[in-house]
């Protein structure tokens, strides 16, 4: 079954880093996946402004300018995809979704795609959002590509596993990384679980044996105060290419949603993560 | 990659009947995968108040219920690995007890480290109903629910009731194992219940479908009288479906059925094998 990836390209206020045609299209690759891109392009709602242009003389000019940035920033990242696209031999489309930036519509599209991929920037509030509305919204896993980090192959998968019913769906999510990769490390944090937890990363690795893929479990103890980071840690210590993840106990999806004050891996994150709830 | 199968044997308060390890069998074998049957015996924690010491009986009573339900797992093991045995299905078997309520959970904690759970279906059976609900709402994983009165065959036709929503695209996606070994695929979406906003949804996910390697047709049905799971499942076995693809919705707090959801009425009459996910 070819695997169908989507990718939206944030292009307003701040739009993604050139890399992430790169890292897109290199993940899609690894995958033998098609990929479909779409420049999400603001336009901004027209309705509500009416009071605001009394206040405001120049916002027509502003809203203009603003769509037309955000076009061209649309324009420029396509065409680096198409460009990378090209040179690894991935089938792509394009297509550009000029609307009002509601993640909703945005995790809509994403529901006739097997996987999303989305460049990520933690200081980007568009990214942050759309990042939110598909991993939340869409039924299917999202893998965040921070900018810095150069995605080429996915030997190692690093699986984040507490046993709950969200590390489940993650795991099946993360079947085609897992079929191709050379190794498989299932990491269970410890400390914050009760003791009858700890059989399950040896369990979920006999499963995996089942099913032909070679894994190992091992424990780790938390670092600092966010599950999340140590779980990056020792993904990175390991050189793992992708950490996959579900929800988990005080769980990084959540506080990437409500914002939170505590250390979370997504706002320092350094490796490529697969996202599923 | 082979696939892991799940079935959980709840026999408290009701038995399912024997029909269910033939068909969980044959179904395993259809999908290639391996089939671990686990029953969940009833452990009833003993009352001890005064008022249950009046009641001499009661000792008894819940030593005889629990006793019930272990022969009766173990009846229906036995079954189930002579089935498996004859259709060539790698089999394993374990018992587990929880309390009255925590039947269900236990069984959709370990349905997660399975590929998909598959359960019998018999209509008026508690067991099997609070069953399928606390699986497919708490395993994070496919459910496939099979009539007890039917023998579950090879899944030629697959049909997906289709709505464009998140649970709808995760059960697309859990039911990947039977799309591709399928000859016909349908995606239903019906008109005139919910308000859909795209009249050409259905077209949408066959197109889908179709670029990932799944030859699909796109149908629109109408609601009629009936509820609308019961349009659902009439329409797929009219157009000879062997399989019904759904997303379950629910209240996952109370695990109550939103009225009006497709899910409730399928639910309570399942007339083929339906795969549910949440």
């Amino acid at each position: 079954m070819k695997t169908q990836a989507f990718l939206p390209l944030i292009t307003y206020p701040e739009a993604n880093a050139d890399s992430v045609a790169a890292n897109a299209t290199a993940m899609a690759a690894w995958l033998g996946a098609d990929l479909h891109a779409t420049s999400i392009d603001v336009e901004t709602q027209r309705g509500w402004d009416a009071w605001l242009r009394v206040l405001y003389v120049e916002l027509p000019e502003l809203i203009r300018e603003a769509e037309k940035v955000s076009r061209e920033r649309g324009r420029h990242l396509l065409e680096l995809v198409r460009e990378q696209a090209a040179n690894r031999g991935v089938n792509l489309t394009t297509s550009t979704a000029a609307q009002p930036l509601l993640g909703e519509i945005i995790a809509e599209h994403a529901r006739y795609f097997d996987i999303s991929l989305l460049g990520w920037e933690p200081g980007n509030p568009a990214c942050r959002s759309t990042a939110q509305a598909v991993a939340f919204g869409s039924g299917r896993p999202l893998v965040l590509l921070p900018v810095a980090v150069e995605t080429r192959t996915v030997s190692h998968v690093a699986i984040a596993w507490d046993g709950s019913r969200v590390a489940a769906r993650a795991v099946a999510d993360a079947m085609p990384f897992l079929e191709r990769a050379s190794r498989t490390t299932v990491l269970t944090v410890i400390d914050e679980k009760p003791l009858k937890d700890k059989g399950g990363a040896e369990r979920l690795v006999d499963g995996l044996h089942r099913r032909g893929i070679a894994a190992d479990a091992v424990l780790v103890k938390q670092e600092g105060s966010s599950i999340g980071s140590s779980l990056q840690e020792h993904a990175l210590e390991r050189q793992a290419d992708l950490l996959v993840m579900g929800g988990f106990g005080h769980s990084v999806i959540r506080d990437f949603v409500v914002g939170g004050a505590t250390e979370n891996v997504l706002d320092d994150l350094r490796l490529p993560v697969q996202l599923s709830h | 990659m082979k696939l892991q199968a799940f079935l959980p044997l709840i026999t408290y308060p009701d038995a399912i009947s024997d029909s269910v390890a033939g068909n969980a069998t044959a179904l395993a074998a259809f999908l290639g995968a391996d089939l671990h049957v686990s029953a969940f015996n009833v452990d009833i924690p003993n009352v001890s108040n005064a008022l249950s010491r009046m009641l001499m009986k009661l000792p008894d009573l819940i030593r005889q219920t629990e006793a019930q339900g272990r022969a009766r797992g173990e009846h229906l093991l036995a079954i189930a690995k002579a089935e498996a045995a004859e259709r060539a299905v790698h089999v394993t078997t374990s018992t587990s007890t929880a309390g009255p309520p925590f039947l269900g959970e236990a069984a959709a904690a370990e349905a997660r480290y399975f590929d998909l759970a598959i359960l019998g279906w018999e209509a008026g059976n508690e067991a099997s109903r609070s069953a399928a609900e606390a699986i497919a709402f708490g395993s994070g994983r496919p459910t496939v629910m099979l009539p007890a009165s039917t023998a579950a065959g090879p899944v030629e036709h697959v049909a997906i009731a289709w709505d464009g929503s998140r649970v709808a695209a995760r059960a697309v996606a859990d039911a990947a194992p039977f799309l591709q070994r399928a000859g016909r695929t349908t995606v239903f979406t019906v008109v005139d219940e919910k308000p859909l906003d795209d009249v050409s949804i259905a077209d949408r996910l066959a197109a889908s479908l179709g670029k990932r390697g799944i030859a699909a047709e796109a149908m629109s049905i109408r609601a009629e009288d009936c509820p609308i799971g019961l349009s659902l499942q009439e329409h797929a076995l009219e157009h000879g479906a062997d399989l019904l693809v759904m997303g379950a919705y629910g209240h996952s707090a109370v695990r109550d059925f939103i009225l009006g959801g497709a899910t409730e009425y399928v639910f309570d009459d399942l007339k083929l094998p339906v795969l549910c996910s949440h």
